[in-house]
């Protein structure tokens, strides 16, 4: 509940910033001419609207006590957040997009595949270690060897070499 | 008439050319489906092939993997919850609850019998009315483009009507992500905040797969319960629509179809805009509104019809005056100029045979694309079966395959990230994904339509302008229908409430 007031008040704030942001640094329209300025400061314009009448319908749908209680329990909410699967989760993929080009795909997906299964509740090591490595290879021969997608093969010179390794042998099985 | 038919017909039916149009359909559903994979990537994958075919053949080639791409798009869009194509963001709306009450094979067979529809009605529509179509869409300027980009707008009151509010919130974020990058007329960077990743602008794509696909498998991590499969805790269901069900929505595959096919006929709208309109005209003329979104096959034919029988209508400028109607028009255009062909009007004067063989090959394709994508979709189907604890994660690295095939930069994966966090938080706080995704795809086309609008208008101020580009007939129409729909959702309680009072009284 505290998060919908926290995002929207946040969302104005935002609004107002782009609204000056963009009429600072946009060049000056004809007199007739729909400027590249003015299509989004209208938009902002009804974004703020549009964001103080969802507030006020916050306001309207909750009793004051009750977003009071929200809001104190706001910080005990958040450390709960910190300690859960989802989080756990978000990092792992944030992670993940961090490092697909600088480790490489065929890496980066044995990590994720195995870190997120395990998070998902997959408790078996034979049944988590064989189904990453046989997507890994599916996703590869799929979208590499046959659709000609590139795939990133990593930065990390080691990395790299076994990424040239491992594709080196599935293209001689391929052939 | 009769001899242009058979003269296509014996290009596509030569049992060489029959047989590469199978290996056509095969190949553009499993293309489609994939996420990241577009329907012009799927285009351009394709090309390599036609490179020993002669030019008629080559079309013909290209157009069923076309249409058979803009097909398998739906299909990750209903079991996954990923559109394989940006045309298919409508059909999650009701493919993916449908799935994901165990009835993963009627969505599937509604949305491949309705596609083919779509698509064999807008090849016999290219065929016959090619030409008068071709100048009636030249007549339209940038005044009546906007106005049908708006059109595809008009719905976003009426995604979540207990929900206008937010709903609009949401389409407004998404209209703003899509002014992000440089500016459509003047070229230069607006919103960027002087960082250059944004200078090219917000990616459709992997906000697209962030915010459907990553969100969703956020949402299943956050389940407390042991998660065995994503299709709930049901058996999935592999049973196709009975012939019943098919029926009752034959006045909707009318209408979509019409409507799909002269959206696609106009340049620069494309099955994205038709799908939407599709979908959102659908809901209008229900009788039970409120269900769409729930799962229902309505809500899945009207997109995919739509979205197919656009692919046709584009092929009608390209072909008449060559004018590519969308991206994938434009790569087919230039694989005929590499092989020689002078693209123009007269193209179908002099070679007739290209309008001819592409109908055929679009024709027999949809036909082809129902076998061949329900023998894909069975497979499909049988994905849902896999534990979450494998499917999840899978998701998510195909979705990041997808993310990274768009322009081959680590950005966009981070983007896909990004994208799926924040539409985790929209989803927490009751915003609307689907809006802010009809925002930002609608966004720059609407725009820059308006501005051109502007520029060429007569008038000195910005009033007089804006005065005589909604005094232009067909514009003006457009518009009132327009904002009938954006406010009937708001006006209608109202009404309600008033007549209530006075009855009352």
């Amino acid at each position: 509940m505290a998060l919908e007031l926290i995002v929207n008040v946040l969302l104005l704030v935002f609004s107002v910033i782009c609204f000056v942001y963009v009429g600072a640094t946009m060049p000056a329209s004809a007199a007739s001419d729909l400027g590249a300025e003015q299509w989004p400061q209208a938009l902002l314009i009804i974004l703020a609207l549009a964001l103080c009448w969802n507030m006020r319908n916050y306001f309207k749908r909750n009793n004051l006590k009750d977003i009071v209680d929200a809001f104190k329990q706001f910080l005990p909410d958040i450390l709960d957040f910190l300690k859960s699967k989802l989080f756990i989760g978000m990092v792992i993929l944030v992670a993940m997009s961090q490092l697909y080009e600088p480790v490489g795909f065929i890496t980066t997906s044995l990590l994720f595949l195995i870190a997120y299964g395990l998070l998902l509740g997959q408790r078996k090591p034979l049944v988590l270690i064989l189904s990453a490595v046989l997507i890994t290879l599916l996703l590869y021969i799929g979208f590499s060897v046959f659709l000609g997608v590139m795939l990133p093969r990593g930065n990390v010179f080691f990395l790299r070499s076994i990424a040239l390794f491992l594709e080196s042998i599935v293209q001689a099985i391929m052939s | 008439m009769f001899d242009l038919l058979i003269s296509g017909m014996s290009v596509v039916f030569a049992p060489q050319m029959f047989i590469l149009i199978i290996f056509a359909v095969f190949l553009g559903t499993i293309f489609g489906a994939l996420p990241g994979v577009s329907a012009t990537m799927a285009v351009t994958l394709g090309i390599p092939f036609t490179y020993k075919m002669d030019p008629v053949s080559a079309i013909a080639f290209l157009v069923a993997i076309y249409c058979a791409s803009i097909t398998g798009g739906g299909m990750t869009a209903i079991l996954f919850k990923i559109p394989g194509v940006p045309s298919s963001a409508p059909t999650t709306y009701d493919g993916y609850p449908m799935a994901q009450r165990g009835e993963a094979g009627k969505a599937l067979g509604i949305q491949l019998v309705c596609s083919a529809i779509g698509g064999m009605f807008a090849a016999i529509c290219m065929l016959l009315l090619s030409p008068q179509l071709t100048q009636a869409a030249l007549s339209f300027g940038p005044a009546e483009l906007f106005a049908i980009s708006f059109m595809g707008l008009s719905i976003l009151t009426s995604l979540e009507i207990d929900n206008i509010c937010r709903t609009l919130i949401s389409g407004l974020i998404g209209l703003l992500l899509a002014c992000i990058g440089l500016d459509p007329l003047l070229g230069v960077p607006r919103m960027t905040f002087g960082t250059r990743f944004l200078t090219s602008g917000i990616e459709m794509i992997p906000v697209m797969i962030g915010f459907f696909a990553v969100t969703e498998v956020l949402k299943q991590t956050n389940k407390p319960s042991k998660l065995d499969a994503v299709g709930g805790q049901q058996q999935t269901n592999t049973k196709m629509p009975s012939v019943k069900e098919m029926l009752s929505i034959k006045w909707l595959v009318l209408r979509c179809s019409t409507l799909g096919t002269v959206i696609g006929i106009l340049p620069g709208a494309g099955a994205t805009i038709a799908s939407f309109l599709c979908y959102s005209a659908e809901q209008k003329l229900s009788k039970h509104s409120e269900k769409f979104g729930t799962g229902i096959i309505e809500g899945i034919a009207a997109p995919e019809v739509g979205n197919n029988a656009a692919v046709g209508g584009s092929m009608v400028p390209l072909l008449s005056l060559g004018i590519p109607g969308g991206n994938a028009a434009a790569i087919m255009m230039s694989a005929l100029v590499l092989k020689g062909v002078t693209m123009g009007p007269l193209l179908l004067i002099n070679q007739p045979q290209f309008l001819s063989a592409t109908f055929a090959s679009m024709f027999v394709s949809n036909i082809i694309m129902v076998f061949a994508a329900v023998i894909i979709a069975k497979i499909f189907v049988q994905i849902l079966k896999i534990p979450y604890s494998i499917l999840g994660p899978t998701i998510i690295m195909m979705a990041t395959i997808g993310a990274y095939a768009t322009k081959n930069t680590a950005v966009d994966v981070i983007l896909m990230a990004i994208s799926g966090l924040i539409g985790f938080v929209f989803v927490t706080c009751k915003f609307n994904s689907s809006a802010m995704i009809l925002g930002l795809v609608l966004g720059v086309i609407c725009e820059s339509n308006l501005r051109r609008a502007f520029t060429i208008a007569p008038g000195n101020t910005l009033l007089q302008s804006a005065m005589s580009i909604v005094t232009r007939p067909i514009t003006g129409v457009i518009l009132l229908i327009c904002a009938a729909v954006l406010f009937w959702p708001v006006l209608k309680p109202l009404i309600q409430k008033l007549r209530k009072g006075n009855e009352a009284a």
